[in-house]
Order: C-alpha cells, then structure tokens, then sequence
C-alpha cells in the first residue's frame, strides 16, 4: 500500500528514488549531571578541534564545487566558532562555575548567542542568529558522539527527507544522486526551493505526518508540481512516474532547439517571451532556459515567509542580482504588491471586508513612504547594474502613478547628489484594474510600458474572486469583456508608441498565444518553463494569422463561443 | 589609550567579510586591547560576535581604541584597514 503525504511544491518536475531521512536537526543538551568540570572541558575542546576541521573542510569542499561567493558561509561559521570572548571562555566558565556539561554548556551560550541576534532587531542580525543556532548543532552533534550522516557519497539516487535543510547540508549532498527534496518547514523562498530550483530538481516543503511513518531506505515519488509524496508507491504509480519524466524528458529535448534563440513569427515580427520570477536565483534559470528578459519580478517574495523586513541593502543586493544574472536583458520588477490574498507575517495590516479592493499594492506602499522609499532607493541603485524598468501595481488613476514617480524622482535626485551611479529606468504600470485598461490611452502619455496583470483584471472585471470555489466557473479569461481590455490597452500603447506587455496567467495559455500577439502585445511573461514551447508555437504563426485571430475571437459574443472556438480551432 | 573616529565605507557595513577582515587585524595585535564605539556603547574589537552586535552600518562613524603595547601602531594599522575597505 502505498503511503501519500501532502505539501507544498516549491520546484517542478518529478523524482523517484530511495528516501534518505536526514536526522532531526534540533538536537538537546540531555540532562544528564555533570562529571568533573576538567572532564567536561576536555570534551567541550576535542568536539570544538573536531567541529572546526569540519568546517575547514566543508569550506574547502564548497569553494571547490559551489565558488568563493557560496563558501563564505563556512569562513563565516569559522571565524565565529573561533571568537573565544564569545564561545570557548564563556562556556569554559559556565562549565567550571555552573557545573554544567559541556553540551548544556554549549546550548546555554549558543541559545543566548542567538537571542541576542535577535534582539537586535536588524534582518543581518536575525542571520547571524541563525548561524548560531547552526553551530549550536554542529556542536552537540560533535560532543554526543552523533554519526555525521553522510549525503556527499551516495550509491543510488534519494530523496533527502528533513525537518529543514542547512546550508551545511546542501553543500555537501551528492548531487549526482538526490534528486528531491523534501522538508518539513520553509516556504517559496527558504533556502530548499531555491537550492532545488537552481538545481533543477523537485521539491516539497511544508510536508508533514511523515516522522514517525516513514522508513529510511524506503522507494518514493516526489512531485514537486503537485507537492505530493508518495512513499512505497504501486506498480501504476511508479509507472504513471516514468511515463511522466519520460514525457518530459521528450518535451525538452525537442524544445531545446527553442531554447536559445530570439522569438519571432514565421514571418520574422520579434515577440519577448520574458520570465516570471520571485527570487533573484530565478533569473538564473530563466535566463538558462531562454527567457528574452524578466517580465515579472515579484518583489513581495523577498518580503515573505520572514518575521522581519528586508532592509534596503538586502533588497539592492536582490535587485542587483537578478539584474546581473540577466546580463543587460531587461527586468521588470513590480513594486511591493501586498494585501488582498497576500499577507506578511512582518507587516500585520488592519483586517479589511472586502480586502482585494482594499488598501493593497500601491495604495498601500503610497500612504507608507517608511516601506516604499527604501524599496525604490533600492531599485534606482540597482539599475547601474542592467536593464530595469520598474512597474507600480494596482494603479486605478493617473493620481496614483503621478505620486509614485514623484516620490521615485525625489529619490533619484537625492542618490545623484550623493553621487550614487545609476542606469537609465523605464517606468510602467500593471493594467489590472478596468479604470486602467479603459483609461489606457491616458495612462500611455505618462509611462514608458504597460503590462496587463490578467490575474486580477479577469477578478475585477467579472466581480469574481479568483480563489472563491463558488465562483470558479465565472474566472475565465476567456470572457470577450476580458479580451476587449487587453485589445483596447495593447491599441493605446501602440498609438502612444510605448510596449504593451502580459504578465498574469493567461500570457502562458498557448491557446491564447497568437491572439494576443495579434493584438499587438510585444512581451508576454509567464513560467519561464512555459518558453520554449511558446517559441515554438509562435514560429509557425505569421503576424496576419496572428491578427486574425484576435478579430476573430474579439467579435464573439460570450466566454462559451470563445472556448469553442479555441478548442476548434486548435 | 589612543583613539581615532573613522567612517565605514563597505556597502554592507561592518559585517560578513569586512567584519571578519577587522577582526582578524585586530587580534593580530597582541598585547593591546582594542575597542570600538558606537554611540556611546563599547564593543570588543577582537571578537566577531561583539564587531557584528554594534550593527554598524555603511557610512556610520564608529571610534576606535587602542590600548596597550605599540597601541600607536594598532591604531594606525586598524583605521588603515578600514579605509582600504577591509578587504573588499
């Protein structure tokens, strides 16, 4: 029989292999009495000489296989164990004056190490925390005599099952060999999804009721894309697996003559196809998978699954990244987009009836200069580094986008006077609310580009809530009221001359595709999975094809012709 | 006790690998404490933990103290260090 748990999938793509359950990663100090303190000492200093040559070595190992950049890390947990004021005297004295073990010892110092991080209230701090927390491990594990379970020589291929996984774990796993992660804790952005996205495998986090119930060695399936895993699964599952991967695999190998290489029609019009992304690693593998630029950064991730808020160093550090990792391809990164459905554990909000038309996005970020100054400064320093344009959700009227670029012209004055280079920035505006889409031709005098957010345009325009099972069948962007605003905004760009582009759902349906690049959108950002295969699709099209289709499904009367005609049509 | 008033001038502050960077120059001067102060508090400059608890920012003046044997050298080889940039 086999077993299924549920969590979160976090990086696509499925994997079979054997699980390999990582050991808890809380360990305690037990409670056991202390035997002579010089004892104690003795023990506490051989797992310190035995903790250090292990990070010497895992940082060794890392600059070899992962770069300098990635190792620091390690250099860092070094220098730190190495701090005698801090480490070695206080729990040498705690040994000898409290009469504790060496391991309750280490818990006491390293426990009071991390509170003190964290009362300093500071995002770098609550890191450095957070490498205390490790050590504290790294320590007891040494001291009671605890096997280092070993992931970097592995003999067939696994699932690394954790509570959470460690930079120390990561670095040093086979990665020949695993091939899923799965975790208990985390989120989108925690240290797993972002390890499995670059590696390009699936993983799950947020998976739980597997502790007491899963076997180490045991045969699983991870689906990243469903966030499932299934543990000693049947012969149709493991099937239904390889069919699967085996799919996949085909996809990509007739895709990767896509891969890298412009999009155009097949005759010859040019057509972005830009990525999607969170987290400034995604631009990496989007740009490895032949994204043409970033459509859409979501900058609320860098906000997310987090107590605290990102500083403007640590989100000019994202920006930078993500606009490095293009290499002079644009990026659009949205301003932070919270409220509605999306919430902040570090930025409580007053509770609101109907909160998606509530005070989210930019009417939020507007009335709070203290969250949304730093995260323009953030972006303007940012810019000496590639291609950005910088894009306000949720704008409603041209008040709302006035006020923006006022604050973020103050801002760019203020870095220029202190000197501070910076590249020349596109600014644009989410179409996403009706008022906007309508009031397009207005809107196009005073940006740079537009892009249509069909998410929430399709929730606004239906009065229909994207997640309200209630009201699914009326979410579609197949209503003819939907398409016409996408038509009438992508008209009012070209008569302004500025680029309409497609961020939501609905710019990666490869149904929709040659309508909407009829309809004169330039860009259509989406799952930068989704890329090759548009390219693909678009390269037998020619842009009056293209056109035609668009008049086409515009002059049908309701949402039921429009998938008809779709489905027909092919 | 000889001291001087210095700005930091690494993006990130006083942290990760300029911070390291102090550090190490600063225990390389054995026989001569040395402190640093940020708005009136005082902080170890020969440990990591109490270098990286003043949280010291970019552009932030800190002032530092030596105090000791050869603690005139000490303090010209810190403010030294930290206007090259500790290392970055």
């Amino acid at each position: 029989m086999s077993m299924v748990f549920q969590g979160r999938g976090v990086s696509e793509g499925m994997a079979m292999g054997a699980v390999f359950l990582l050991a808890q990663q809380t360990l305690k100090a037990p409670d056991t009495p202390a035997r002579d303190p010089e004892t104690e000492v003795e023990q506490f200093e051989a797992a310190m000489a035995r903790t250090q040559a292990r990070l010497q070595d895992l940082y060794d190992q890392a600059c070899r296989k992962l770069g300098k950049k990635e190792a620091e890390i390690f250099d860092a947990h070094l220098t730190f164990l190495q701090d005698e004021y801090s480490v070695s005297m206080p729990i040498e004295e705690l040994i000898r004056a409290d009469k504790l073990t060496a391991a309750q010892a280490v818990q006491r110092q390293f426990d009071a190490l991390a509170d003190m991080f964290r009362a300093l209230d500071d995002e770098l701090m609550s890191e450095r925390a957070a490498d205390a927390e490790d050590l504290k491990q790294q320590l007891l594990r040494a001291i009671l005599g605890l096997p280092e379970q070993d992931v970097t020589r592995l003999d067939q291929d696994v699932i690394l099952l954790a509570d959470e996984l460690m930079p120390s774990d990561t670095v040093r796993m086979d990665v020949s060999h695993v091939v899923g992660l799965a975790t208990r804790l985390g989120g989108v952005t925690a240290h797993t999804a972002v390890i499995a996205r670059t590696l390009g495998i699936p993983a799950v986090v947020g998976l739980t009721g597997w502790e007491a119930q899963v076997e180490n060695g045991a045969q699983a399936i991870l689906d990243g894309t469903t966030g499932r895993l299934i543990v000693a699964p049947s012969r149709e599952e493991q099937e239904a697996c390889a069919a699967a991967r085996a799919e996949a695999e085909r996809q990509t190998q007739e895709l990767a003559a896509f891969r890298n290489r412009p999009t155009v029609t097949s005759d010859g019009v040019h057509v972005g196809l830009f990525a999607n992304i969170g987290s400034p690693e995604e631009a990496g593998t989007s740009a490895a998978l032949g994204a043409e630029g970033v459509g859409l950064f979501r900058s609320e991730f860098l906000f997310m699954d987090r107590e605290d808020l990102p500083t403007e160093e640590e989100q000019f550090c994202a920006y930078r990244k993500a606009l490095e990792a293009m290499g002079g391809k644009p990026v659009v990164v949205r301003t932070l987009d919270v409220g509605g459905d999306k919430k902040l554990p570090a930025l409580p909000l007053p509770r609101e009836d109907n909160p998606f038309l509530g005070c989210r996005a930019i009417r939020m970020t507007l009335k709070r200069p203290d969250l949304f100054r730093p995260q323009l400064r953030a972006l303007l320093r940012a810019s000496a580094y590639g291609t950005l344009h910088i894009m306000f959700p949720m704008i409603s009227g041209l008040g709302e986008l006035r006020a923006a670029k006022a604050m973020l012209e103050q801002e760019r004055r203020q870095l220029q006077g202190d000197g501070v280079p910076m590249g020349p920035v596109k600014v644009g505006i989410m179409v996403e609310i009706p008022a906007a889409a309508v009031m397009a031709d207005q809107f196009a005098k005073e940006v740079d580009f537009f892009s249509i957010g069909t998410n929430d345009l399709i929730q606004y325009t239906l009065a229909a809530e994207r997640g309200n099972e209630h009201v699914a069948d009326l979410y579609t962007a197949y209503h003819p009221a939907v398409l016409r605003l996408i038509a009438a905004t992508a008209k009012a760009a070209r008569d302004n001359g500025i680029l309409c582009g497609m961020c939501g759902e609905a710019a990666g349906d490869a149904r929709l595709t040659a309508a909407l690049v009829g309809m004169g959108l330039g860009e259509l950002s989406m799952s930068p999975r989704l890329i090759p295969k548009l390219r693909k699709l678009l390269s037998e099209w020619t842009m009056d094809q293209c056109r035609q289709r668009a008049e086409e499904l515009l002059s049908l009367p309701d949402e039921a012709a429009v998938k008809r005609y779709l489905e027909q049509a092919g | 006790m000889v001291c001087e008033t210095v700005k930091i001038i690494n993006q990130t502050g006083l942290h990760a690998r300029p911070a390291n960077v102090f550090v190490k120059e600063a225990i390389s001067h054995k026989g001569c404490a040395i402190s640093i102060q940020k708005d009136g508090r005082q902080f170890n400059g020969k440990s990591i933990v109490s270098v990286l608890s003043a949280c010291v920012k970019c552009g932030n003046e800190i002032k530092i103290v030596a105090d000791g044997e050869g603690e005139e050298e000490a303090l010209r080889d810190m403010v030294a260090a930290v206007n090259s940039g500790l290392g970055e």
